[in-house]
């Protein structure tokens, strides 16, 4: 390589790192609002349990098997044989539960707070919709195991949802397709929890958090 | 743009503050907001208000809604509050592991031929009574409140601002927490 090539290459190297340090101070220098404070750090808690489930999520992928022949031992053996397995699928599992509570406990606020009038609406949208897919991530997660619990409550989720006039039929016919709960059920359930909700969930995160910045908390306006 | 006043300012403070805004050539008009005195600034160069950081009786700035400054900063304070959260969080969640752990049933491929008797997780309760009261009618009301409950911004229309307005608003919110206390009573007595 010639002298003017590599002074080309260190100097795309420094203004990269340059635009790097620029970019780190930009966010350095952001400020939370001061009334972020009290329950408003609902908000942040349900954003780190969502994070807890994706990683004890994927360290429990790691072990499963989305067949029914196999999903029941796949599990048991996490449970039993793997170091630190049972930590990990209960930490997985209460943090479902209490990413359910704790939305749950946001949209409330924002209801009495009517945090979801103008410019909010977003934010509020997003919120029901994080409360609903924290439910599905619940109702998804419970069929995976493939024991008789399991299979309980997915089977009366399903004649509920069938039961909804209009959309009901064509949801549960979605995420069971068969007559019975079967391999297919398994592999929709497994689909829906793995890849579509972690993905939508992070989606209205990520939306979320730049309605906030851009709109503030409700009282920033003087 | 808005300059907000620290309370209880003197009226000389809030003149310097004003000829300080001036030399930067921005155009300024004092207000009296709901959370005290501020500055409306505005001028080409919105940008130079912030060189009022640190001025003597300046509490914040505020750029449309979002605070610029008087906030805390994100880096270390706000990441720092953050990860002690998390921590907590993880603390907690592993004590639940440890002492209420999550149960696994018998195999579900092995019984298939009689159904067990479990109790429905706690969020398909209300549901199921509503199922077993009304039908899909009851569903199909309960899908209604879920729809309602995401156009909220549509639903509530009150002005707060008028006795009549505020009024509305408020039976809006009797309105939702007795519904979701309902909600809770069926999921608590309702059906398994």
């Amino acid at each position: 390589m010639s002298a003017s090539k590599l002074r080309g290459a260190r100097g795309a190297v420094l203004g990269a790192r340059s635009r790097l340090a620029a970019l780190l101070a930009e966010i350095g220098s952001v400020r939370v609002s001061p009334r972020y404070r009290g329950l408003h750090w609902l908000s942040a808690t349900a954003v780190l349990l969502f994070f807890v489930q994706l990683v004890t999520g994927v360290l429990l992928a790691l072990y499963y098997d989305a067949d029914p022949g196999s999903a029941y031992s796949s599990t048991r053996f996490l449970m039993v044989d793997v170091p630190a397995g049972w930590l990990v699928r209960g930490m997985h599992a209460w943090a479902g539960e209490l990413l359910v509570i704790v939305v749950l406990a946001h949209v409330v606020r924002q209801f009495l707070r009517r945090a979801y009038l103008r410019p909010r609406e977003g934010e509020w949208v997003l919120g029901v919709l994080l409360l609903l897919i924290a439910l599905a991530f619940r109702f998804t997660g419970r069929l995976l195991p493939w024991d008789d619990i399991g299979l309980a409550v997915a089977q009366r989720g399903l004649d509920l949802i069938h039961a909804v006039p209009i959309a009901g039929p064509v949801l549960a016919a979605w995420l069971s397709p068969g007559e019975a709960l079967g391999p297919d059920t398994l592999s929709r359930f497994f689909a829906t929890h793995v890849l579509v909700l972690p993905w939508i969930t992070a989606l209205c995160i990520a939306v979320s958090v730049g309605l906030v910045a851009r709109h503030g908390l409700k009282g920033d306006e003087p | 743009m808005m300059v907000l006043l620290h309370d209880g300012v003197d009226q000389a403070t809030v003149d310097a503050v004003i000829a300080r805004a001036e030399e930067l050539g921005l155009s300024v008009a004092p207000v009296e907001g709901r959370r005290g005195r501020a500055l409306a600034v505005s001028g080409p160069e919105l940008g130079r208000a912030l060189a009022l950081r640190g001025t003597p009786g300046v509490a914040e700035i505020l750029t449309r809604r979002t605070a610029l400054a008087g906030g805390e900063p994100l880096w270390p304070h706000f990441v720092l509050r953050v990860t002690t959260l998390f921590l907590l969080l993880l603390a907690t969640l592993a004590l639940l592991a440890g002492f209420l752990p999550p149960g696994l049933g018998d195999d579900g491929g092995a019984v298939r031929d009689h159904a067990p008797t479990v109790t429905t997780e706690w969020y398909l309760r209300a549901p199921s009574a509503i199922d077993d009261r009304l039908g899909s009618t009851g569903l199909l009301l309960l899908g209604l409140l879920w729809a309602a409950l995401l156009f909220m911004p549509l639903v509530d229309r009150f002005d707060a601002q008028t006795p009549a307005g505020r009024t509305g608003a408020l039976a809006v919110r009797v309105l939702g927490l007795a519904v979701v206390a309902a909600l809770v009573l069926l999921g608590v007595v309702g059906s398994p």
